[in-house]
């Protein structure tokens, strides 16, 4: 896969073979997922146990359809970006315009999240090497996150 | 004389009740294992409008520590940073400083 960045501040990914576009394409779903541990991880309460129940009312009520609204608005940007996807003779290509670099960090953000807690990865699991094959699902998600951390942290250094 | 000390009193009670109403709300971010260094540091600079170093200091704070107080201020505004945070799924929280 090769990353290019033209002169307007558009990101073009080309050369991705099927299964690294595969993994893109799940960047959607993982994101969408309607998992109890997932979904208290995107909505946590703007305070501690115990801690003003109103206002964790409030939140739930006011704050949390804003944030299920921006996060679905993220992702259906980086769906139209994959669907606008060319296939050459390298593999895949497309690409990310300068304004939808923040619902593409803030779609993998969902998507590595939505993978850590769906799959109960801790700390010493993100910190390990990245798996050299996938032997099975685990494999395949902990594989998915580092490919997905690679690509926020270029889109976070592109922004600064 | 001590006749006036009713009058006197009355007013520092409603002082102390208004001091407390307007003490300070600290924002507080916790750590999470999956959210980025960078992307953490990066979240502080747009919300917060820290410089680099800064945004870096309390990226590590809540990296080691687990937590760091991020603002202090008051309730209304502390609820619009954590909503902010909350939209870059960062974990944070409002709560009251211990009193001193």
């Amino acid at each position: 896969m090769h990353v290019q960045v033209f002169q307007d501040g558009s990101i073009g990914l080309r050369g991705i073979n099927p299964f690294l576009f595969d993994l893109l394409r799940e960047i959607v779903r993982c994101g969408a997922s309607g998992d109890p541990r997932v979904e208290a991880r995107f909505y946590p309460p703007p305070v501690e146990e115990g801690d003003l129940s109103d206002l964790r009312e409030d939140w739930k009520s006011l704050v949390q359809p804003e944030l299920q609204a921006a996060f679905q608005q993220a992702r259906d940007v980086v769906q139209a970006d994959l669907r606008n996807a060319t296939e050459t003779e390298d593999g895949c290509a497309f690409q990310i315009a300068p304004h939808h670099a923040d619902a593409w960090m803030s779609a993998l953000n969902q998507a590595r999240l939505a993978l850590a807690g769906e799959n109960h990865f801790t700390e010493a699991d993100l910190s390990a090497d990245v798996p050299s094959a996938v032997g099975g699902p685990t494999e395949r998600a902990l594989l998915q996150m580092h490919f997905y951390a690679f690509l926020q942290d270029w889109l976070v250094q592109m922004a600064d | 004389m001590p006749r006036k000390m009713p009058t006197i009193e009355t007013p520092e009670t409603e002082t102390r009740e208004k001091i407390s109403l307007d003490a300070p709300w600290n924002v507080v971010v916790h750590n999470d294992p999956v959210n980025l260094m960078s992307y953490v540091a990066m979240v502080f600079r747009r919300v917060f409008g820290f410089p680099r170093e800064r945004a870096e200091k309390h990226m590590l704070e809540v990296h080691h520590r687990g937590r760091s107080v991020v603002w202090t201020g008051s309730r209304e505004k502390a609820e619009l940073y954590v909503q902010q945070l909350h939209t870059h799924l960062l974990l944070a929280t409002i709560e009251k400083p211990p009193p001193a």
